[in-house]
């Protein structure tokens, strides 16, 4: 028998379960991102896109959150099987609030989480960035990372303005700095306001959480586990194809459920998510895609601590994320 | 007189009543806390918070009182401007008439672009939503006068003021109050609508921010504390203003409380 | 002559007319009382007096003492009082509105009060009097400012029988203390005849007089006065005469 390749052996192990599968009734699974599609949720969509989810046996359905959707409490209600997440503060209040869902995987290992800001005001520098008199936060990050960015790095509510979503307030005001992904508000910003922003990612200053987390019921984790498993592994691969592939179907089915956005602006996001090592960097380049270790969890965990935005001992950390269905090398690049 | 008031201690069992069902609802269906908290942990959760709570209750109390106030006030006066001017109403009542259709939630973001006090927004948007009724039914009081006593004022060669201050504003009373009862609780609904689009986490935070910041946070519990405290707040302002308007009519029942 | 209709019309957009070719006139210190059916343009007639109203047609003289503020009075049959005012600024209202101070009117208001028989209830308002108290403060209102003319629309209209005869006394009373003259629109023939020094008969459909009568004496007028054969005959002859009218009206 001729000796195959581990990466060779899981993409055709997928293939060859699947068609057996196929002819089985595929599991009903819903899915709810936390934006409207962009290029952020770009894996998610190419699985669907390209038959990946249907090949592991999945009938899957994409529900796109939005700037007044909230998501995240369908997921215990049994409203949607599997939820992506922005950053490990949910899932610390989850389990603070002993809400039984867990963490499955970690597509992004860095958080594209920023502070943009115009060029040329001395913003250049993050230091300088707590003196902005406008900072336009939204309700979501209001809650939660500003907490942070207030505690460790000296910004102060006085500064703070709520933030709708709407770029004008920022694009008028050359003082004012607001809130954005890195791969997604300056592409915006450019082509809205015609200049490229400063961009300086949390992540960059101590904010180490993973990002757009897979979470799902423990429930479901313990009656169902290689339902998990394989949904895990298909939004994987779903990911690899989508950043290494051909992704034109992938993006059709995102312009579909977001008529706002536009091909160029989805591939300048694709091309920040590659050049800012987003997903394939760090674990995910040796254990694949999706990788995430307990000890990052309890650094980060430790960092938010001293923040103020948690008590020492407070979240049971254990009941935070499970490994089982990552760290298996799914997804590397070949 | 009994006929007319609700008998306190009825509305107090239905009250009751309700807080009974759903706490066993809670038990029977053994309920997730942060599905739909039982009224135990809700009462035990506001215990627990009481001192933020009761800060941030404050603060979009003093919201509510100051928007009903200032709609009280700019309602009637310019009620009082349209009564005397024909031109005036018919310039400037559509205006009303469009500011009380259109959404706080779409307008709040635009009236904080233009004021920089997160204070003077929320109590324009407050405003916005409180003080059509009060314009619109004293209008209608100013307008509603006995045919005869009018005649009589005419007799007497009574100027247009003191038509206005002896007359009209006074046969106007019972509809402003009417109308007030009414912007009571718009004013809070305002208030916290305002407050939830227009302000901001971390200063100056009432109810409505406690409520985002619980909902975001998944602290379901402390979000019904939160929502308590208003429904409360609501009734008790309800209530006010209802034994206002008795005192204020208590001789005068020409005006029978049902037709308020 | 305190008040002259010559040929009055009065005429308003929907109907025929209220008042037809009305002429009449008011002597001073005069009581004239005016009797007819529904629709016969009493309230109408009154209204032109006051000065409220103006004729479509016709020419009415008015003594240049009435032009003055306050000159005319008026008492209409639901006493019409501010139900938020006590009695005393119910009473003070007409001096008020030509600019005499509270100060300045407590006495003579008080002293109406006592003329009404009012004295203690000057705190009070308006809801927690009887109706014929109320009528009382309406008419002690009416003479606050000493009127040459008092015109009175149907005033004891919703007053009990009782009220209505002490209350009519009383108003004989007064009209002689205060010298004014009083027109009074009444549906009551006997209540025309008990006051009036003349009786104007009118007739509906269109409104107009058709026989005034003079009920010159006595001066008192008792309970002596409403037995004798002219009071009897008197009333008689009025209803007559407004019964024939009347009859004819629906032939016309």
């Amino acid at each position: 028998m001729k000796r195959l390749t581990f990466a060779s052996w899981l993409i055709t192990w997928p293939i060859i379960m699947g068609s057996a599968l196929v002819a089985q009734a595929a599991d009903k699974v819903v899915f709810a991102t936390n934006w409207r599609a962009q290029a952020a949720h770009g894996g998610f969509y190419q699985a669907l896109a390209d038959g990946t989810y249907r090949r592991y046996g999945l009938e899957v359905t994409i529900r796109q959150g939005g700037p007044q959707v909230n998501n995240r409490p369908l997921l215990p209600a049994g409203r949607i099987d599997f939820l992506m997440t922005g950053n490990l503060l949910h899932s610390f209040d989850n389990v603070k609030n002993k809400i039984p869902v867990v963490v499955v995987a970690a597509i992004f290992q860095k958080d594209p989480q920023a502070l943009i800001a115009h060029p040329g005001h001395g913003y250049e520098s993050f230091a300088r960035m707590k003196d902005a008199p406008v900072a336009l936060i939204a309700k979501d990050g209001q809650f939660t990372w500003w907490q942070w960015l207030k505690a460790v790095h000296g910004f102060q509510d006085e500064r703070l303005r709520p933030y709708h979503f709407n770029l004008a307030p920022f694009l008028s005001n050359p003082k004012a700095i607001q809130q954005g992904y890195s791969v997604a508000e300056p592409i915006y910003v450019q082509s809205q306001g015609g200049f490229a922003p400063v961009v300086h990612l949390l992540a960059d200053h101590g904010f180490s959480t993973y990002s757009t987390l897979i979470e799902t019921r423990t429930e479901l984790v313990k009656s169902n586990p290689d339902l998990v498993q394989r949904f895990v592994n298909a939004s994987i691969l779903g990911w690899q194809r989508f950043l290494n592939g051909d992704r034109t179907a992938a993006n059709a089915l995102i312009m579909k459920d977001n008529p706002d956005i536009s091909i160029q602006e989805i591939e300048a996001s694709v091309l920040l998510i590659k050049r800012q090592g987003l997903v394939e960097s760090g674990e995910a380049k040796t254990k694949g895609i999706g990788a995430m270790n307990q000890g990052r969890i309890e650094d980060f965990y430790q960092q938010m601590v001293r923040a103020g935005l948690y008590r020492p001992g407070e979240v049971d950390l254990s009941r935070v994320a499970v490994f089982q269905f990552v760290n298996q090398g799914v997804g590397l690049a070949r | 007189m009994s006929l007319r008031q609700p008998s306190a201690l009825g509305a107090v069992m239905s009250v009751g009543a309700f807080f009974i069902v759903w706490e066993g609802l809670v038990w029977l269906f053994e309920l997730p806390a942060y599905t739909l908290p039982a009224p135990s942990l809700v009462l035990q959760t506001l215990a627990q918070h009481s001192e933020s709570l009761l800060m941030s209750w404050w603060t979009t109390l003093k919201i509510t009182l100051g928007a009903l106030t200032l709609a009280a006030l700019g309602g009637v006066v310019i009620a009082a401007a349209f009564s005397l001017s024909v031109v005036l109403e018919r310039a400037l009542f559509p205006i009303a008439v469009m500011l009380q259709v259109t959404p706080i939630v779409a307008i709040a973001p635009l009236i904080l672009i233009y004021l920089d006090s997160t204070t003077a927004a929320l109590l324009l948007c407050a405003w916005i939503v409180a003080f059509f009724p009060i314009l619109s039914n004293t209008m209608t009081g100013l307008r509603t006068i006995d045919p005869h006593l009018s005649d009589l004022f005419r007799l007497y060669q009574a100027s247009g003021w003191q038509r206005l201050q002896l007359l009209r504003l006074p046969s106007a009373l019972p509809y402003f109050f009417a109308g007030l009862k009414i912007s009571a609780g718009l004013s809070l609904i305002g208030a916290v609508t305002a407050e939830m689009v227009a302000g901001a986490a971390g200063r100056e935070t009432g109810l409505a921010s406690r409520i985002l910041e619980a909902s975001f946070r998944t602290e379901t519990p402390k979000m019904f504390a939160a929502l308590v405290l208003l429904v409360l707040t609501g009734v008790m302002l309800h209530l006010i203003f209802v034994q206002l308007s008795r005192w204020a009519f208590r001789r005068w029942p020409v005006v029978s409380e049902q037709e308020i | 002559m305190l008040l002259q209709f010559e040929q009055v019309n009065r005429t308003f957009p929907e109907q025929r007319a209220a008042l037809d070719h009305v002429s009449f006139s008011l002597h001073t210190n005069e009581f004239l009382t005016i009797v007819g059916p529904s629709g016969c343009g009493k309230s109408t007639l009154l209204k032109l007096a006051s000065g409220l109203d103006q004729p479509t047609s016709g020419r009415i003289t008015r003594d240049g003492a009435l032009g003055a503020s306050g000159s005319v009075a008026f008492v209409f049959q639901d006493a019409t009082l501010m139900p938020w005012a006590s009695v005393f600024d119910n009473i003070w209202l007409p001096l008020r509105l030509a600019g005499v101070s509270r100060a300045q009117s407590v006495a003579r208001i008080h002293s109406l009060l006592d003329v009404v028989g009012l004295a203690d209830v000057a705190m009070l308002r308006p809801a927690q009097l009887s109706g014929g108290m109320r009528m009382r403060v309406s008419i002690a209102r009416a003479m606050v400012t000493r009127p040459r003319l008092l015109l009175m629309d149907e005033p004891f209209g919703s007053l009990d029988d009782f009220t209505r005869k002490r209350l009519g006394q009383d108003l004989l009373r007064w009209w002689r203390q205060e010298k004014m003259s009083v027109m009074l629109v009444t549906h009551q023939l006997s209540e025309a005849v008990l006051l009036g020094q003349r009786v104007i008969a009118m007739g509906a459909r269109p409104g107009r007089i058709i026989e005034v009568i003079k009920v010159p004496e006595p001066a008192s007028r008792d309970q002596e006065f409403m037995s004798s054969p002219f009071f009897l005959q008197t009333v008689n002859r009025l209803g007559d005469v407004i019964e024939a009218d009347s009859r004819q009206g629906s032939v016309r």
